[in-house]
This record gives C-alpha cells, structure tokens and sequence, in this order.
C-alpha cells in the first residue's frame, strides 16, 4: 500500500501505519465462548449487539479491547484485540475465566482440521500464484460495475476469463481413507514427456475425527461441474485411491453452529 | 495499566558494554507535512526537545524525537502520557492532513552502553559508524542481524535502539553477543 501511495497515487491525502505488532489477538471459540467473555464483563457480546462478522471496540475485564466475531473454526468465536504490552494479561485472565468451561490453548493443526471440515480455504494451501477467485468458486465477489481496480485487467486476460480451469471441490475418498498429501488426480493418457495426464490435485487432506474419515479439498477440472463424480488420486506405493467429487463444506453447511 | 509489560521486561546483559531493555516506552508515529511549524512545536512541546533535522534524532530519557522519513516523525514520551500527547497532536493539527497513532506497544527499546558500544552496533549493521560520520544525534533506520531496527546515539558511548517488540529478544541476544565478543578496535583512535 504505501508503494502505491507513492508510486502511483502520491496525489492522494492519505497516510497509512503498519500497527500489526501494536496488538496480541487471542481467539476465543467454542459454544462457551460467550459465557467467558461476559463473566469478564465490560461490553455486550450478545448475538444481538455483536452479530456474526460485526466487530466492536470497547473494554472486557478492564483490557482495551477490539472484538471481532468471526470464526475460522466453525464454532461461535470471537477474536480479541488488546495491546500488545498486555497481551499476556489478558491470556491469563481468560485461562483463569474459562477454567470452570475448561478452557484450553488449541493448535494449528486442530485449526486446520476444523476449517477443513467448514470447507474454509487456507491461502497457501488452496491458493497459490497460479489460484484465482474464480477458482474457488469466488467470482461473486468480483465487481462487475466498477469501471476498474487493481487486478481487473489480469483478469480479463484469456486464460483467467476461460471457465475450463481446475476449481474447488471436497473430496471423499470411498473407503474413508485420508488422501496423500500433494496428490494428484490422473487422467486418461499421457502428455509429450510420457508422464501421466493429471485432472486435478488435492489442496487439503486431514482425518476428519468429527466425521471419522477422511476428508480433504482439492481443485479438479470444471470441478464444481462434476459433483458425485468419482476421480483417482495416485499414491506414493504406485497405487489410487477413489475419493467422490462432493462439496467442500463437510459439517454444518447452514453455518448454525457460528451463528449463535 | 498495571497489567502491561514490555517484551523484555528490563532484561540486562552486563559486561564492559552492557545491553538492557528500557522497559516500556511511549510512542506515537505522527504522519505529516514536517515543514509545518505548527507539526514542528506540538511534536517539541510534547517531547522537551528540539525538532529533529533530517537524519536526527534528540531524546532525553523516555522522551524524544525522531526523524522517520520526510513525512514521518516519531514522537518519544512516558507510556502512561500517550493518549494525551494524541489529544494534544489532534487540536494542534485538527482540519490538517496528519495521522498520529499509538505504537507504544509494536516496540522494543534497548539501550547499548560501554565504550565500544559503537563497534557492537558496528559488527550488526550496513551503517557508517565511524566517529566522523555517525555522532551523537544522527539517527538510522536500517537493520540488525536480519531484523529492521533503528538507533541512535544518546552520548558518546551510549546507544539506544528500537526494534519491533516481536523481535526484541533476537535483538537482545544479537547484541549481547556482539558485546560479549569484545572490542574490533577499527575505531580505536
């Protein structure tokens, strides 16, 4: 932003900060989320007064504090600004309000498997260099009344604007089975260096131990076309796995879980 | 504010250049025309010392200036006098393009004292330090080790430098070992 703001719009009135270090955010999740928050005190949580993606400034056991209801886990969450110099504070103060829910510190991978199961794209995971928004099913939130912005003109471009791309599905394997990591799906033939033709290829695969299988997301050719489809992704041992073009929301599709 | 500490919390490496944190310190990052005098007088009132030239930096103890880029300054006081040196930039500048902002928090002050202060900070960074070049009041936005930092000199033999608070224990030990490794003697006289 501040290369734009002086390389191409030094006209422009305005100044940015990067205040990313002036904050610790904690995230507070699951169905007893609220009930910490509230016994801190100091600002309405409510459903109400702080609905889902709303957020809210104001104070939560005397912290500073900036609330924001959004949930990368699926569950009711909310994430909570304080600064930085009492970031720890407030960690402990919430340990300790949560301790009668039994409150405890939760890891990236449990994240990544929770998100995976809401169907949440990762970026890095699901996107790359080469990933557009259309190719995970994101062509609504691109304008079609603004006469520009950046990116627009990439856009247009032929291969960007062509519907014959690899996008975004859920993948269910049909015996359970997680599917390997960086694993493609094969084609019939192969191309002019004799490898085998590929159709697609797995983003995110985890065990589900709320499904208690498998589950994972991948972007497949005019994948979102081809629904109860069911693809061969290869294995490390020369072998494939069959795993059924689904959606990628595997557990509470209608969001009431976050919505509460 | 009882429940804020800084990311060190005072640590102390002593020696014959000793390196400690200075616990917390206000700051507010003001964005601006610097030219402006009205910019120039709320910054120094706030600060107790004079405006920073280019290139400069002035503080004494907890509070003090320093010169950012040509539309950013720094402006250096107690943690606990943040929220109003905001309201006095706010009336001073209020209807003018500016943006001030609290980074007290996004930061780590640690302080290099010794007589070859010079050359730890020396061995760290891609800045001039020779005696000729960098004195008392010039001030650097540049790197150590593989961090952004800036410094400047408070006296002769003293240094202070900030980093970002999530790199202040990086800093510290960078520092600290340069310290511990001893003296070059590039500089002696």
């Amino acid at each position: 932003m501040e290369d734009w703001l002086q390389c191409e719009w030094w006209d422009w009135q305005v100044y940015i900060a990067n205040v990313t270090e002036q904050y610790a955010q904690v995230a507070v999740v699951g169905p007893d989320a609220r009930k910490v928050l509230e016994k801190l005190g100091g600002m309405d949580v409510s459903k109400d007064t702080l609905p889902f993606m709303q957020w809210a400034d104001g104070t939560l056991g005397g912290f500073d504090a900036r609330v924001y209801r959004i949930s990368f886990s699926g569950e009711l969450s909310y994430e909570i600004a304080v600064p930085a110099s009492q970031g720890r504070a407030f960690w402990d103060r919430l340990l300790d309000a949560g301790a009668e829910f039994n409150v405890m510190p939760y890891g990236t991978e449990a994240l990544h498997i929770m998100r995976a199961e809401k169907g949440f794209i990762m970026i890095g995971d699901e996107t790359d260099g080469t990933v557009i928004p259309q190719d995970l099913n994101l062509q609504w939130a691109l304008s079609k009344k603004k006469d520009d912005y950046l990116g627009k003109r990439a856009h247009l471009r032929s291969h960007m604007a062509s519907p014959d791309r690899w996008k975004l599905v859920g993948l269910e394997t049909l015996d359970g089975s997680v599917i390997p990591d960086g694993a493609y799906a094969i084609a019939d033939g192969v191309n002019a260096n004799g490898q085998r033709n590929t159709q697609g290829r797995v983003t995110s695969t985890y065990y589900s131990p709320t499904l208690k299988r498998g589950i994972a997301m991948g972007l497949v050719h005019l994948g979102p076309d081809r629904m109860g489809d069911v693809i061969e992704f290869n294995k490390i041992d020369g072998t494939t796995v069959a795993a059924k073009i689904v959606d990628p929301v595997f557990y509470d599709k209608e969001g009431v879980k976050q919505n509460v | 504010m009882s429940n804020a500490v800084s990311a060190l919390q005072s640590k102390v490496a002593a020696g014959e250049v000793t390196v400690s944190e200075t616990g917390l310190r206000g700051m507010i990052s003001l964005r601006g025309d610097l030219s402006q005098r009205k910019l120039q007088k709320v910054c120094a009132d706030l600060a107790g010392v004079k405006f920073p030239q280019q290139g400069q930096a002035l503080s004494n103890g907890n509070s003090g200036l320093a010169w950012m880029s040509p539309d950013e300054v720094l402006v250096m006081c107690d943690y606990n006098a943040v929220d109003a040196g905001l309201e006095k930039i706010a009336k001073a500048l209020k209807g003018q393009h500016h943006l001030a902002t609290n980074v007290s928090d996004a930061r780590a002050v640690l302080r290099v004292e010794g007589d070859f202060a010079r050359e730890v900070i020396a061995k760290l960074a891609p800045v001039d330090l020779h005696p000729d070049t960098f004195k008392t009041g010039d001030f650097r936005r540049t790197r150590l080790g593989q961090v952004a930092a800036a410094f400047w000199m408070t006296d002769a033999d003293t240094f202070e430098v900030i980093c970002f608070r999530s790199v202040a224990q990086y800093a510290f030990d960078l520092l600290a070992m340069s310290a511990k490794a001893g003296r070059v003697g590039h500089f002696a006289p």
